[in-house]
């Protein structure tokens, strides 16, 4: 699945949780861009993305993460491997 | 050695122009060695406990990052065994003796031994340097940070004494990389470091030394005290504790400054927090992001099936914990479980509470979040600051309660003490909000920041406590 696919669907989980309509994610978008996105929604996001695509993250991916770049990546892998 | 004390002066001065007297590369070396006197002054055979701790965790650091994952595992389980075992001993030997006793007795069962209490005194900065170094073990069993392997730098990292007593809790990925550099004379270094020293004296000694001398007063007499005087010194007592807490932490970070080093920033204006998951953002954020990080995260996504519940059970046992590193007693593991129940509060009123705000003028929101926020601190501060709930509930029963004349004390010093007020939550205010067009701390006119700070000293001979005062996070 291209990465543009991924965060696009990424965007809506994210517009869905946080429920913010205004949230438009690239790559380089971090916890500072956007204002709800804290520790407690992190894992209510985390696990919609896993529902999402019928993945499991391990705790180390998670720690990998450093911007929404890295999350997509992360689950462009599980996907491969799913394969 | 208090940061506000001569002697603490006298020994950064000295300390310093040793330091900048090195040829760069033995600067570190000094510092080791200036860190480990400043450890001593204290209670000199604790530097055994100190050097015992740093071998033992720089050897296992070590081992962690070679071994495969399953010894990486019983690695991490010794440190942890270790540290943990080393702060219990020291800070929580006697609540659980106490507590297992009264279990024991409750049970019904005989005892006529009296508990074996220890009466040691607790060392300095343990519960700052032990979380530091768990933190540190941890990051290399997850692969994020390398084991250091050079036991002068590790030994620099846990002993580095402005950090010492107070902290901030490090973080390994922040603070070992700083000191692989050679650090240089910069006069921009010591006149920051200088400023933020000034400002944390001024927050320590006129705001919450003289609030500490008022808000003594009224709570040692409160079943004589009016509602209105409680409600204002418990108002008081938060400020107090920002003041005293961040304040001591200036200090430090000005101190680290001086000699080249950034330390984490641990305080984020959290009286303008506009919700209690906002206010543990900003306030000691190197204890809660510590929390955070190796606590709530892992036992949250451990349980992320639960839904809500996985969330609700991992910020209890995340707050029980930032409750009880305070102390060993009750009211601590209380004020923890508040904090959490608020967060849970926060998180299932989160849609309700957006759909009110968007009905409202924003700025006026906002106000409101924030005094509401502001009101729930100062109400938890009060189990917080309380021996007992029974201390707790009966100073909540006289604010509401108890009529009178509002105590005044000392009119002068009361006056000094709420200009000092004002000036800090002018000061967060214009930081976070930034409303006036004039500053006078951060000007960028040279001159007039230097008048600033040179009036804010005066202010802090004419208005601050000399004669002693004890920092409040000193005892954890």
């Amino acid at each position: 699945m291209a990465s543009e696919q991924i965060i696009t669907e990424i965007n809506k989980i994210f517009i869905k949780i946080l429920e913010d309509n205004s949230i438009i994610l690239d790559e380089n978008t971090t916890t500072d861009d956007v204002a709800a996105w804290d520790s407690l929604n992190h894992i209510q996001i985390i696990t919609a993305i896993e529902r999402h695509y019928g993945i499991r993250f391990e705790l180390n991916d998670l720690l990998n993460f450093k911007n929404v770049g890295d999350l997509c990546n992360g689950v462009q892998k599980k996907l491969q491997s799913k394969k | 050695m208090l940061f506000t004390s001569i002697i603490y002066f006298l020994f950064l001065v000295s300390s310093l122009v040793g330091y900048y007297l090195l040829p760069p590369r033995y600067r570190n070396y000094y510092l080791i060695i200036v860190s480990a006197l400043f450890y001593m002054y204290v209670k000199p055979s604790y530097l055994i406990l100190i050097i015992f701790i740093i071998v033992t965790n720089y050897w296992i650091g070590i081992q962690i990052e070679k071994s495969n994952r399953k010894q990486k595992s019983g690695f991490l389980y010794l440190s942890l065994f270790i540290n943990l075992g080393i702060l219990i001993f020291f800070k929580y030997w006697n609540f659980l003796i106490e507590n297992l006793f009264q279990l024991v007795g409750l049970l019904g069962v005989s005892n006529t031994n009296s508990p074996p209490f220890l009466d040691i005194v607790l060392p300095i900065g343990l519960s700052y340097y032990i979380f530091q170094i768990i933190g540190y073990n941890i990051d290399i069993n997850r692969g994020t940070i390398k084991a250091e392997t050079n036991i002068f730098d590790f030994s620099l990292f846990v002993l580095f004494f402005p950090k010492l007593m107070v902290g901030p809790i490090e973080r390994a990925n922040h603070f070992l990389p700083q000191l692989k550099k050679r650090i240089l004379f910069k006069k921009e270094n010591i006149v920051e470091g200088g400023k933020r020293i000034v400002w944390g004296l001024f927050k320590k000694l006129v705001v919450a030394d003289r609030i500490s001398i008022y808000h003594d007063a009224v709570m040692s007499t409160v079943n004589q005290q009016s509602g209105a005087t409680i409600l204002f010194a418990s108002v008081l007592y938060t400020f107090q504790v920002y003041a005293d807490f961040s304040g001591y932490t200036d200090i430090a970070l000005g101190t680290a400054r001086m000699f080249g080093y950034d330390l984490m920033e641990n305080f984020k204006r959290p009286l303008l927090a506009k919700n209690v998951g906002d206010f543990w953002r900003r306030w000691h954020i190197s204890l809660s992001s510590w929390v955070s990080d190796y606590i709530f995260n892992p036992i949250a996504f451990k349980r992320r099936d639960w839904g809500n519940f996985g969330v609700f059970y991992a910020l209890i046992i995340s707050f029980v914990v930032i409750g009880i590193w305070h102390g060993a007693t009750w009211n601590y593991v209380l004020f923890g479980i508040v904090q959490a129940l608020a967060l849970i509060y926060e998180t299932l009123t989160r849609r309700a509470r957006k759909n009110i705000a968007k009905k409202v003028n924003t700025v006026l929101y906002r106000d409101i979040s924030i005094v509401l926020t502001f009101t729930f601190i100062t109400f938890s501060l009060i189990i917080f600051q309380s021996a007992t709930f029974s201390d707790a509930l009966n100073i909540m029963k006289a604010m509401f309660s108890n009529h009178g004349k509002f105590f005044f004390d000392d009119p002068p010093q009361l006056t000094f003490m709420l200009i000092g007020c004002v000036m800090l939550i002018l000061c967060d205010i214009q930081e976070e909000f930034r409303i006036f067009n004039f500053s006078l701390f951060s000007n960028k006119n040279w001159m007039i920041q230097q008048i600033a700070f040179s009036l804010l000293l005066v202010y802090i001979l004419i208005a601050g406590v000399f004669d002693g005062g004890e920092f409040i996070y000193f005892a954890f």
